[in-house]
């Protein structure tokens, strides 16, 4: 009997020792709080440029009353070394060796930068800063308008109130966003960018409607009727100068020729081809890419799941049309416009 | 004897391969494979007009969170309506739903109904002709969304073939006892795996009737909603399916719900899940086998899998009692080593592959300790094993009963409790 009892005690304790750590956190919980995901605005595309504004509004409101105006170098309430620019750039060029600058700057007054700076913490300009060549950014929060140099880099986040200018050959890491619009030079790369008009070089509008109504396109024999839409099982080319009045979903590639008109959304499970002033008036989808022409429109959000490309003059959306393009790359021609958001997370350009 | 015992053991263990392949092959496409979530990012648009509907049935505890969590969404004021369903309500619900829709009458539109079929399908087929917004989002009562989900859960109703969308559930009462830690665990699987690997793979998201939506055009297209089933959620789902719309799934449209905080509570909720889930099963198993043009034979695979996981338990229970049987009757296995060892490893283990789910699920969550108490899920098992088999055992034996008993899930919230408040 006692054999038989000690090797139940032992296949007990062999049995409960890999439970132990299961055991211990039944009985003296640690992690009990509902998972912090929900509400979690972050995808705001501005998020970041919000909060750092706050933070600083409250860092500021409590410095004493010598570090609230004139130039100044001190502490923020919180430890972080920072610098106030009232009057000129020489208080923050004499301040540093080398261009570099490990304090958050501060500017009072409006700023034109030499250029080749780099700044590691935060930059807060309450008037129109003008950023030189070959500077690099860790972040920017501009009340007014904005410009950076050609070949800056920003490193996380930017945010203008008025007007963002960025010149050619610039590196846009993170968010950017404006209040106003967002201008982008040749070769810029980005992630995502916010703004309500955000164009290459010159801002184009929607195309008016055209003069005359174009002949309506009828669907080839097979298509079927989903609901609000139109299916088609394969490829689709719809040729130019037409209009077709209902959305569409295409099993494979989906063309719209030379100034066709979509009434509706449409969605590609291979790709979407948009030729030269083609029309979509809702949003396009595709399952890859999506290609568009030169001076084409679209009103709704274009979302693809591999990339996109809007050609010359193309716009997307509209003054009172606010949309998304959205797909792990975005390139974007001279010209093309977009009203809203753009998101490319894996990389953006402009050519 | 011999045989007619050997064969539906072997058939038995041979779906549950299947189901063992399924959640390998899910938690590897989590942990490895492309994450696909093309709408997450729509943060700007023309946004629609959308209807939420609220169905409450004496939900005097949380109906008034909930209508202030959705009143402070970001979403377009002129733009939303909210529609409470009052179900026979016989606490205060009816009055606080009318005390919001007098302060807010443009926003808050509620719905009394004192008589017709109870349930949630029957109030949600009654309410959805209230509104003719072109997107119907459906919430449970006990939720909270967060100020941008309903943007979130708007957006892939940009793309003209999507016909419903599912967004995340979250336990907000993780910490109250064993079973909602467990439940909690659960969601982690099910959600940011499965969910999210059907996502992933072109398969079939399962819309779940809460934290999500349907296009208003695909409803009326199938009729509306069903009301005689117990899960209208899975039955839309299938419907959608096989007309062919698409259904997603957004793992990034998170929202806090209440779960069960006491066993009786868990157990009548699974029967009840078990029961609509089998009743899909009955109606689209053959229609789905049938292979539509537009479906694509992974897809039924997957359907066909999705529709039987609440008959796995039965199966599960007799190939237990059909191994123990052979085994005291004296039948050898006559197929091998290798049959021996897939129906010892069967029977002894059951499928563990759900846990590799669950655990996965944590990582990808970022939780370090909640993961701990992994072993404990095999209480959460036994117990919804027994209770899904004696749901579907029941159903079997009053399969000719029309109308099912709706059995609401119990509130635990009080008035005073602190809500949690995501990342503010």
């Amino acid at each position: 009997m006692p054999a038989f009892l000690a090797l139940l005690g032992v296949t007990l304790v062999w049995f409960l020792l890999p439970l132990i750590p299961a055991i211990r956190e039944l009985l003296r919980p640690t992690d009990t709080a509902p998972l912090r995901v929900v509400d979690r605005s972050s995808g705001y595309v501005a998020y970041f440029a919000r909060n750092f504004r706050t933070y600083l509004d409250k860092q500021i409101a409590a410095l004493p009353a010598e570090a609230q105006a004139g130039d100044y170098l001190g502490k923020l309430p919180d430890g972080t070394q920072f610098i106030r620019v009232h009057k000129s750039a020489e208080a923050l060029t004499h301040e540093v060796e080398a261009a570099t600058h490990n304090r958050l700057v501060v500017v009072d007054a409006p700023l034109e930068l030499p250029g080749n700076e780099m700044f590691l913490m935060e930059v807060y300009a309450r008037a129109t800063l003008i950023g030189g060549p070959n500077a690099v950014y860790r972040a920017i929060y501009a009340e007014r308008d904005l410009g950076l140099g050609e070949g800056s880099k920003v490193l996380r986040w930017a945010h203008a109130g008025g007007t963002f200018g960025v010149s050619a050959h610039t590196v846009l890491r993170g968010r950017v966003t404006s209040d106003k619009r967002v201008v982008l030079g040749h070769n810029v790369v980005f992630e995502r960018i916010g703004a309500p008009v955000i164009s290459v070089a010159r801002e184009n509008e929607p195309p008016p409607p055209p003069p005359s109504s174009p002949k309506e396109y009828r669907l080839p024999e097979g298509s079927r009727r989903v609901g609000d839409h139109m299916r088609v099982t394969g490829d689709l080319d719809i040729p130019e100068g037409v209009r077709f009045m209902s959305s569409l979903v295409v099993s494979g590639t989906l063309r719209v020729g030379l100034g066709s008109i979509i009434e509706g959304s449409v969605k590609a499970h291979r790709d979407v081809e948009l030729a030269d002033e083609a029309q979509v008036h809702g949003a396009v989808v595709a399952r890859r890419r999506v290609m568009v022409g030169a001076a084409a429109w679209i009103g709704g959000p274009v979302i693809a799941e591999e990339r996109i490309r809007l050609g010359r003059d193309t716009v997307v959306g509209g003054p009172d049309l606010p949309a998304t393009v959205s797909a792990p790359e975005v390139e974007l021609a001279n010209g093309a416009t977009v009203y809203g958001q753009i998101s490319a997370p894996v990389g953006g350009r402009t050519f | 004897m011999r045989l007619a015992l050997l064969i539906p053991l072997y058939v038995i263990v041979a779906v549950l391969v299947v189901y063992t392949i399924r959640h390998y092959l899910f938690t590897l496409n989590r942990l490895f494979g492309r994450h696909r979530q093309p709408y997450v990012d729509i943060g700007t648009a023309a946004w629609p007009r959308v209807a939420v509907f609220v169905p409450c049935h004496n939900e005097e505890r949380v109906v008034a969170h909930m209508l202030d969590a959705l009143l402070a969404c970001d979403y377009p004021e002129q733009q939303l309506v909210i529609i409470p369903i009052d179900d026979r309500s016989t606490d205060a619900t009816g009055r606080i739903v009318d005390e919001y829709a007098t302060r807010i009458p443009a926003r808050i539109r509620p719905l009394h109904r004192t008589g017709g079929k109870p349930g949630k399908a029957a109030a949600l087929k009654e309410a959805s002709s209230a509104s003719d917004a072109p997107i119907h989002l459906v919430f449970d009562a006990d939720y909270l969304p967060g100020r941008g989900l309903i943007k979130q859960l708007v957006a892939p109703f940009f793309d003209p073939e999507v016909g419903a969308v599912m967004g995340r559930v979250v336990p907000m009462n993780v910490g109250k006892s064993l079973l909602t830690r467990l439940l909690d665990l659960e969601r982690t699987g099910g959600y940011q795996v499965d969910q999210q690997a059907r996502m992933n793979l072109d398969l079939i998201p399962q819309y779940g009737g809460t934290v999500g939506g349907v296009r208003r055009a695909a409803l009326l297209e199938l009729g509306g909603w069903r009301d005689d089933t117990l899960a209208e959620d899975t039955d839309i789902t299938f419907q959608l399916v096989l007309a062919g719309w698409e259904v997603v799934y957004q793992n990034r449209s998170e929202c806090y719900e209440e779960v069960p905080e006491t066993w009786p509570s868990r157990i009548r909720q699974i029967k009840r899940w078990a029961r609509g889930h089998n009743q899909s099963l009955a109606r689209y198993w053959w229609p789905l086998l049938k292979r539509p043009a537009h479906i694509r034979r992974r897809t039924v695979v997957d359907g066909l899998l999705l529709l039987g996981v609440f008959a796995v338990g039965p199966l599960l229970l007799i190939g237990w009692g059909l191994a123990i049987a052979l085994y005291y009757l004296g039948i050898p296995l006559s197929a091998g080593i290798q049959a021996i060892l897939v129906v010892a490893m069967y029977s002894t283990l059951g499928n563990f592959a759900a846990f590799f789910e669950v655990a996965a699920g944590a990582r990808l969550d970022g939780s370090r300790k909640r993961i701990l108490l992994l072993p404990f899920l095999i209480v959460g098992f036994l117990v919804s094993l027994v209770s899904v088999s004696w749901a579907t055992v029941a159903q079997v034996s009053t399969f000719w009963r029309r109308h099912d008993h709706w059995e609401k899930t119990e509130r635990h919230r009080t008035a005073d409790q602190k809500l949690p408040n995501g990342d503010a």
